[in-house]
């Protein structure tokens, strides 16, 4: 059996259709058993691919490097191949370094700024683990109402990623939960990747409807106890995760996380004296950073490391999209994809995708 | 070091093993991909890496290194035996059925084995896209076509490897029973 749209299945899976061709392919998923199996296929094929074997060779990619600073760099385009050079570089910098360790004054700088460093090491460790866990404490407190887009008009630009996403509310709500018990009226907030003290408030705080039409179509979000289940269920449009379901859904995310950095990723940038809009990737990153969160903590408290660390990682980066201005200026979004790049981010996901039919 | 000959390296550390990984996949042997590589960052930092734009660096690297590959794979200079014995098993007194192409693919790696087995304008594409993570744009740049020959080329790798992935499988399970 065969399927015309097999071929829109792989450019789904690479964030390349448009948002009106990706829901509307989403749908088409959803009834055609040709293109889901295509679809499987395609995203195996995709993992092994990612994670073909390749020890590096860390003794060629330095003698490479020490080749090619040793040669002299030029105005004009070289063509034909360059020289090697034969160890001549290498040999210098042997000769210098143990002319520096030779002298005893050179030895005990060295010692000290040595010491130094390992010192500064010791601190900066001890002081991010302290801000890990106390971000983790305030995380409890930090469920803010997330406004919602009506996704019937805006149709999700992934596919296959949006089967298990909340129902959409006809009503977006505009609110904060306080964090700090002490002073319900400060608005959350936590610490982005770049240092940035970040404002969950912000998240919350787009569109233009009233408190009060929004007071009647969704109901406020109750404070976060100490419990963990009533956490879970407080996150809006998610339902509390069955016994033996978190693996699911981890899946799911992390599909759905995976296809919105690869549309960001993707994101053409604005002609000449324009500006990017990126109102809907912005919007899912919302959802997928609440939904987050709460799967973080699940897998801790799961003891389920591997993925604690893989979502710990993916968390920053969905609070820096979704605290972007609707239209913002492209640097921003370049240091993002930049930032997306250093860290591997896509791969760490693909790697670790397990597709969601399997988990069924 | 200088400054920008520590920012070179901090650039030549990131890409190198992705660079050496995409021509070994190109090209079936480790040791031509690390010359090739050497000699596309060597190309860069002499011609001043500093004049391209962000992020531009790294396609230019890409596509300098894809058609150094290229030239090689058409000279025929890749020594690798388990391309020579591709090659040998292809002429029509010596085609490998299915049982046999699993054997070697036991031995040398299914996914390599069959990679060879693409075009290499397909394969070019298939792996800018997969481990590069290229956008179909940016493959485009770098390999010198359309973005429309892109999406064909991904899209026909992608199904030619799916079917032959599926027929491994099969003699797997036969050799098994």
């Amino acid at each position: 059996m065969s399927c015309r749209r097999t071929g829109k299945v792989s450019l789904m899976i690479d964030g390349e259709l448009a948002r009106e061709e990706a829901a509307e392919m989403a749908q088409h998923l959803a009834a055609c058993a040709v293109c889901q199996q295509a679809r499987e296929d395609f995203l195996r094929l995709r993992q092994r691919l990612v994670s073909y074997e390749h020890a590096p060779d860390l003794a060629a990619q330095r003698q490479a490097l020490q080749n090619i600073l040793a040669s002299q760099p030029s105005a004009h385009a070289v063509d034909a191949p360059p020289q090697r050079q034969k160890g001549d570089a290498a040999r210098r910098l042997r000769e210098q370094l143990a002319d520096i360790f030779r002298a005893p004054q050179h030895a005990r700088a060295l010692l000290a700024a040595l010491a130094f460093v390992v010192v500064s090491l010791i601190v900066l460790t001890a002081y991010l683990s302290l801000r890990h866990t106390k971000e983790g404490r305030d995380t409890t407190g930090e469920v803010a109402v997330v406004s919602q887009k009506d996704e019937a008009r805006d149709g999700p630009r992934e596919s296959g990623g949006n089967v298990g996403d909340a129902q959409p509310s006809p009503e977006p709500v505009k609110g904060v939960m306080p964090n700090d018990r002490n002073n319900p009226a400060q608005p959350p907030k936590t610490k982005g990747r770049a240092g940035r003290r970040v404002d969950l408030s912000s998240i919350a705080s787009a569109g233009n409807r009233t408190r009060a039409a929004a007071r009647n179509s969704v109901p406020e979000i109750a404070p976060a106890g100490d419990n963990e289940n009533e956490t879970t269920a407080s996150v809006p449009g998610m339902d509390r995760a069955p016994a033996g379901g978190a693996p699911l859904q981890t899946a799911r995310h992390v599909e759905q996380a995976q296809l919105l950095l690869r549309a960001f990723r993707n994101a053409r940038p604005a002609a000449q004296g324009r500006v990017s809009d990126i109102a809907y990737e912005k919007e899912r990153s919302k959802r997928l950073l609440y939904q987050n969160i709460v799967l973080r903590r699940e897998a801790a408290n799961r003891g389920n490391l591997p993925v604690e660390k893989l979502l710990s990682s993916l968390e920053p980066i969905l609070i820096d999209i979704a605290n972007l201005p609707v239209k913002p200026a492209e640097d921003d979004i370049r240091s993002i994809k930049e930032r997306m790049q250093r860290q591997n981010i896509v791969s760490m996901l693909q790697v670790n995708l397990v597709p969601a039919s399997r988990l069924n | 070091m200088a400054s920008e000959d520590e920012e070179f390296a901090v650039f030549f550390n990131d890409l190198y093993p992705s660079l050496c990984r995409f021509l070994e996949c190109m090209l079936g042997g480790r040791e031509h991909a690390q010359d090739i590589a050497q000699e596309s960052f060597m190309q860069l930092y002499r011609t001043g890496w500093r004049r391209f734009p962000p992020g531009e660096a790294r396609f230019w690297i890409y596509r300098v290194a894809r058609n150094r590959a290229l030239n090689e794979l058409r000279k025929g200079q890749t020594r690798h035996r388990l391309f020579e014995k591709v090659v040998d098993a292809l002429r029509p007194s010596r085609v490998l059925n299915p049982e046999q192409e699993f054997e070697m693919g036991e031995r040398t790696g299914l996914v390599s084995e069959m990679l060879k087995r693409l075009p290499e304008h397909q394969r070019a594409a298939l792996l800018l896209r997969e481990q590069a993570e290229m956008s179909y744009r940016e493959i485009a740049g770098v390999l010198g076509v359309t973005e429309s020959k892109v999406k064909v080329d991904i899209f026909r790798a992608r199904n030619a490897l799916r079917e032959r992935w599926s027929k491994t499988q099969n003699a797997q399970t036969r050799l098994e029973q």
